[in-house]
Formats: C-alpha cells, sequence, structure tokens
C-alpha cells in the first residue's frame, strides 16, 4: 500500500486510508447520512486511527482523545474571507470549518460578540493594545453556548434522546437553553454547591438540575459512566470532540474582528483547558486555509490559584499535572480539579512561549470591578482571573511593549454576583466600599445632605 | 476480591462483562489480576512499558487513586475499582509516546481480535506532529 501523506493544519494525515463508511457506533442514533466530505470523521490524538464520527470519545486503541479531522484543502476551497463576511452574524458564518452539514434548522443565537478595544483598561495594566472579546453577552451569558450549539445541532440530526452535561454552572445554562430551543429534554449534573443563580438559570430553561454531593470532578467521573450508559448526549463527555469544535469560533471572530489577522498574544481562563487548545488550533487552522497569515501567538492561560494543576505545572516545569483533590477558589467555573486537557495545553502554551498565571481570589475580585468599572463591561470571576492573568503576564514580560493583547471574557458577572466583593470591607447587600449608600429616607434633603457628607 | 468496573470500550476485552471480581492487595495487583484474565485488555489498559496507560483514570470506591498511593494503593473486599478513560489529557509526554509507538508498531497486532470491525484501525499511519500556530 502507497501512502500519501498530505498535510493540513499541521498535521500529517493518511489519506491512503479513508476512514471507514460504517455508521458511527450508536448507529440506532444516527439518521444522517455519511459526512460531509469537509468533515473526515474523528482521529485519535496519540495514536492518529481514524474513526467515523458519531457519539464516541476514546480511542479504542489507546483510549486517547479525539478530535474532529478535516479536509482543510478542500475547505480552502470552498471559503475565502468575502463569502464568511456576506453572511449574517453569528457562528454559523463559519459553517465550513465546523463540524456540522449545515446551518442547523433551529440554534440559539450564539457568536458575533463584541471585540472591544479596551483603552482604559490596557492604560491601567500597561499594555498598548488590549482588546477585551465579550463572551458575557452569549445567549446563555458565556462562551459555552458556542461549544453548546454544535452539541444541539448534532443531538438533532442524530436524534438523540437527551441533552445533558457535567457543569462547573456556565455550561449548565448553555446546555439547557439550547435543549431548550430544539426542544430536548435536559439534563444538569452539578456540584451542590455551586452558585445559585447558575441554578436558578440552568432551570428557568426547564433543566433537571441533579447537584451531586462532591467537586466538579466527581460529577465528571458519574458523568462519564452515565453518559456510556443512557446513550444521552453529554456534550461535554460524548459528544465532546464535537462540541469542543465550537469554541474554534471565538479564534474565527478574533481574526475576523481585527481585520483577518491575529494577535500577538491571546489571554484566556483555564478550566478544563479545551478552550485554549481550541484556539491554538482554530488560529492554526485559519492560516492553513489561507484566511489570515501565519503569525506566532503567545497564548497566557489563567486560573485560580486555589485550583491550579496546569499553572503549577508550568511554573515548576513539571512534565505532568498534579490534580488537585478539593478545590478552594470562589472561581467555580475554573474549579476544575483534573483538567481533562490540561497536560496538552500544558504543552502548547510552553511551545508557544507563553505562560500560566495562578491568580488569588483578592486580585480576581479586583480585575472583575477594574474591567467593569474601567470598560464597563461585567464579567463573571473567570474574566477577573483572565484580566489578572494579563497582568501578571505583562508584570512577567509574556507580554512585551506593543503588543496586541486580546483577553476573552468567557462569562458575564451576573452568574457570580458575589464575586466582586471578595476583598472589600462590605460584603453583597451592605452599604460602604462597594458604592451602596445606606437606606436614605425618601426626601430630596435626606439625599443632598448625603450626598455633601460624601464629598 | 475486589470488584472492578469496566466501561463500555473496554468490554469488548472482557466478553461483555461489566463487572469482575478479582484478587489482589494492591490497585496493581488487581489490575494485573484483570490483565492476566482478560489479556485482550492489556493494549488499552498499559503502554508500551507496561505502566498504566495514561489516558485511563482509575477510581478505588470513587477517590482518584493519584490521591491516594497510585497502583500501591492497599484494596480490599468490599473495594470498587473504576476504570474509565480521561477523555483528553492529550500529548503531555507526546514525542516519548510516538517514539515508542514507532517501536512497537511491528508488535502492533493490526486485526486485533479485541475489536469489532468498525473499530478496526483504518490508518497505519505514524502519529503525527501536531504544530501549533504559536
Amino acid at each position: 500500500m502507497t501512502t500519501t501523506l498530505v498535510q493540513t493544519a499541521g498535521t500529517l494525515v493518511d489519506h491512503s486510508a479513508e476512514p471507514p463508511t460504517e455508521p458511527p457506533a450508536h448507529s440506532s442514533a444516527v439518521s444522517s447520512p455519511a459526512t460531509s466530505s469537509r468533515v473526515l470523521g474523528l482521529i485519535c490524538r496519540s495514536c492518529r486511527l481514524e474513526q467515523p464520527l458519531g457519539l464516541r470519545y476514546v480511542c479504542p486503541h489507546c483510549f486517547g482523545p479525539l478530535q474532529v479531522r478535516y479536509d482543510l484543502k478542500l475547505i480552502a476551497e470552498l471559503v475565502d474571507r468575502s463569502v464568511i463576511e456576506s453572511r449574517p452574524p453569528g457562528i454559523w458564518r463559519y459553517l465550513e470549518l465546523l463540524p456540522v452539514e449545515r446551518v442547523p434548522r433551529r440554534s440559539l443565537a450564539v457568536g458575533s460578540t463584541p471585540l472591544i478595544a479596551a483603552e482604559r483598561l490596557g492604560a491601567s495594566l500597561g499594555i498598548d493594545r488590549l482588546w477585551l472579546k465579550d463572551d458575557t453577552r452569549n445567549p446563555s451569558l458565556s462562551f459555552k453556548d458556542r461549544a453548546v450549539a454544535i452539541a444541539a445541532a448534532l443531538a438533532m440530526d442524530w436524534e438523540l434522546p437527551a441533552l445533558a452535561c457535567a457543569s462547573t454552572g456556565n455550561l449548565a445554562a448553555a446546555t439547557a437553553a439550547a435543549a431548550a430551543g430544539v426542544g430536548l429534554p435536559a439534563y444538569v449534573f452539578i456540584p451542590a454547591d455551586l452558585e445559585r443563580a447558575k441554578i436558578e438559570h440552568a432551570l428557568a430553561y426547564g433543566a433537571t438540575v441533579v447537584p451531586l454531593d462532591g467537586t466538579y470532578d466527581d460529577v465528571n467521573r458519574v458523568c462519564i459512566e452515565l453518559a456510556d450508559e443512557t446513550g444521552w448526549g453529554f456534550v461535554n463527555i460524548n459528544l465532546r470532540p464535537l462540541y469542543t469544535e465550537g469554541s474554534r469560533t471565538v479564534a474565527f471572530e478574533i481574526a475576523e474582528g481585527l481585520g483577518w489577522r491575529s494577535p500577538d498574544v491571546v489571554v484566556v481562563p483555564i478550566g478544563s483547558g479545551a478552550l485554549l487548545g481550541k484556539l491554538v488550533q482554530g488560529f492554526d487552522e485559519l492560516a492553513t486555509v489561507g484566511l489570515i497569515a501565519r503569525r506566532p501567538i503567545r497564548f497566557v492561560g489563567a486560573q485560580a490559584a486555589g485550583c491550579a494543576p496546569v499553572a503549577d505545572a508550568w511554573s515548576t516545569g513539571a512534565a505532568e499535572m498534579v490534580p488537585v483533590r478539593r478545590p478552594n477558589t470562589i472561581v467555580r467555573s475554573l474549579a476544575i480539579g483534573s483538567p481533562a486537557d490540561g497536560s496538552h495545553v500544558l504543552r502548547l502554551v510552553r511551545e508557544c512561549g507563553g505562560s500560566v498565571e495562578a491568580i488569588a481570589d483578592a486580585n480576581t475580585a479586583a480585575a472583575i470591578r477594574d474591567v467593569a468599572a474601567l470598560e464597563g463591561i461585567y464579567p463573571e470571576t473567570a474574566g477577573g482571573v483572565t484580566l489578572a492573568a494579563a497582568r501578571a503576564a505583562r508584570e512577567r514580560g509574556i507580554i512585551r511593549d506593543g503588543d496586541e493583547v486580546v483577553a476573552l471574557l468567557t462569562g458575564n458577572g451576573l452568574k457570580t454576583p458575589d464575586a466582586r466583593h471578595v476583598g472589600l470591607r462590605a460584603g453583597p447587600g451592605e452599604p460602604g466600599e462597594g458604592g451602596l449608600a445606606p437606606v436614605l429616607p425618601a426626601t430630596f434633603d435626606a439625599v443632598e445632605s448625603w450626598l455633601e457628607g460624601r464629598s | 476480591m475486589t470488584t472492578v468496573r469496566i466501561p463500555p470500550v473496554l468490554r469488548q476485552a472482557t466478553e461483555g462483562a461489566k463487572r469482575i471480581e478479582l484478587p489482589g492487595a494492591t490497585v496493581g495487583e488487581v489490575l494485573a489480576s484483570l490483565v492476566a484474565s482478560h489479556p485482550a485488555i492489556a493494549p488499552q489498559l498499559l503502554d508500551g512499558a507496561g505502566e498504566l496507560n495514561r489516558f485511563v483514570n482509575v477510581f478505588l470506591n470513587e477517590t482518584d487513586i493519584r490521591h491516594l498511593k497510585a497502583l500501591e494503593t492497599p484494596t480490599g473486599e468490599q473495594d470498587t475499582l473504576i476504570l474509565l478513560p480521561a477523555m483528553a489529557g492529550g500529548a503531555g509526554d507526546y514525542r516519548r509516546r510516538r517514539r515508542r509507538r514507532a517501536a512497537d508498531a511491528d508488535q502492533m497486532p493490526r486485526s486485533d481480535a479485541s475489536m469489532a470491525p468498525a473499530d478496526r484501525p483504518t490508518a497505519g499511519s505514524p502519529p503525527a506532529r501536531r504544530s501549533g500556530s504559536c
């Protein structure tokens, strides 16, 4: 057998052996015909074993993680900048780069979020050109809507009985909202001590919310077993290789927003690590299909000091991260002690000359206040961690004079309303340092005299 | 005897068994018993050096053994071991794996009886370099 190696996306792919034409693993659940030719199937990131698309997430040969394999040569022929620019806003404007056949008949209005020139915040951080990618305003108020949109589209195509997830909070609402949008039941599994606002958010969309008495990693462990036994579409487990592809649209939008080029530095929170990994992949693929020029990008990862397995490994030079058993941080959305993609992103960050910063909760809260007060955007804790990491990376010299930096605000502050009070003397609802006035008599005189006493 | 719960992706190697009772005083000994009684599981459970595959997470009664004494963790009669895929966790020691896989390639059965036809390898290509944009 002769072997033809074709370079796609920086990956050598053997085209001499095409993926099998058998239906995916759970064929009874799949009514869609063969995948479109631009999506070739799934491939093991470790041993390169190829698999057809389906509800599968583990290489049957080596247990390694699977990722989508595209025909980027074909995609380069199908899209150019003008094709994309002629389309309506939203993630589906990048259809050819996504693992779906066509724009789904129903989906939420996800993506095309603003890229905001953050001059005031940039000046306070000593960063000359700072952009904020404002994913606080996706349908369920976080970037997770991007990934879940892919999962929901495939769940419809494959006629799955339900959508489900293991969540630190943002994914709960995203899964619940997307399931509501396509008319599927949603089962959301969360650590029982999650922020109340996030639980209410998921419940509002009609999801069944199942709190488990444990950490996120405990929830994830249970859900891996449930995914195998129920046949539900667990967006971040058995749909994970496809679902995570949606996060690449952040990279696509940043590049398009900058006028089809990449920035010098991208600052991104690390929970499971999938977002950082998919941003690296997304920019790489844009260059491969000719939509942007290939330039080096430094990636700065952001973790909370109370759950920083990747940052710890990065700073000690360890080859492998040590999982954190009991995360202890206000940044619940990143409180993953055993990040699925942790080792992967550790390697990516090292290769690109970036860093992974561990941020104390008080600095996270201060950064939330800064972003809100200086730019008028209210991020959740992960956004605070990210901007605090930008500051740390600037001080460390990873971010240099003149660099163009994009920092991701992945979720909305209304999800974590108490977080900004950390480090302030006044707690939530208490008058004082947080800006809240005491309750005053409803008279002009009372307010005037309070204002005078304040100045 | 310790109960070992087998995930679906490994059940072809256990004739479909979901739970297997196995002897052993430690996690490592129980897993050795599993490999001895079901040799077809070895390529998935162990890496080329005979160590636990880094993509496999092992839990003793719901606790990740990395938080305990890893393979040296003692096991008892009432204990349950759960084997689960790490789901990702990719390529921290990717280059080392690649070299080892290349060395093992000749021994790697291409029509492994433990795999269903749909799950057979379809590409004989070696693990390839993945270069990010950074």
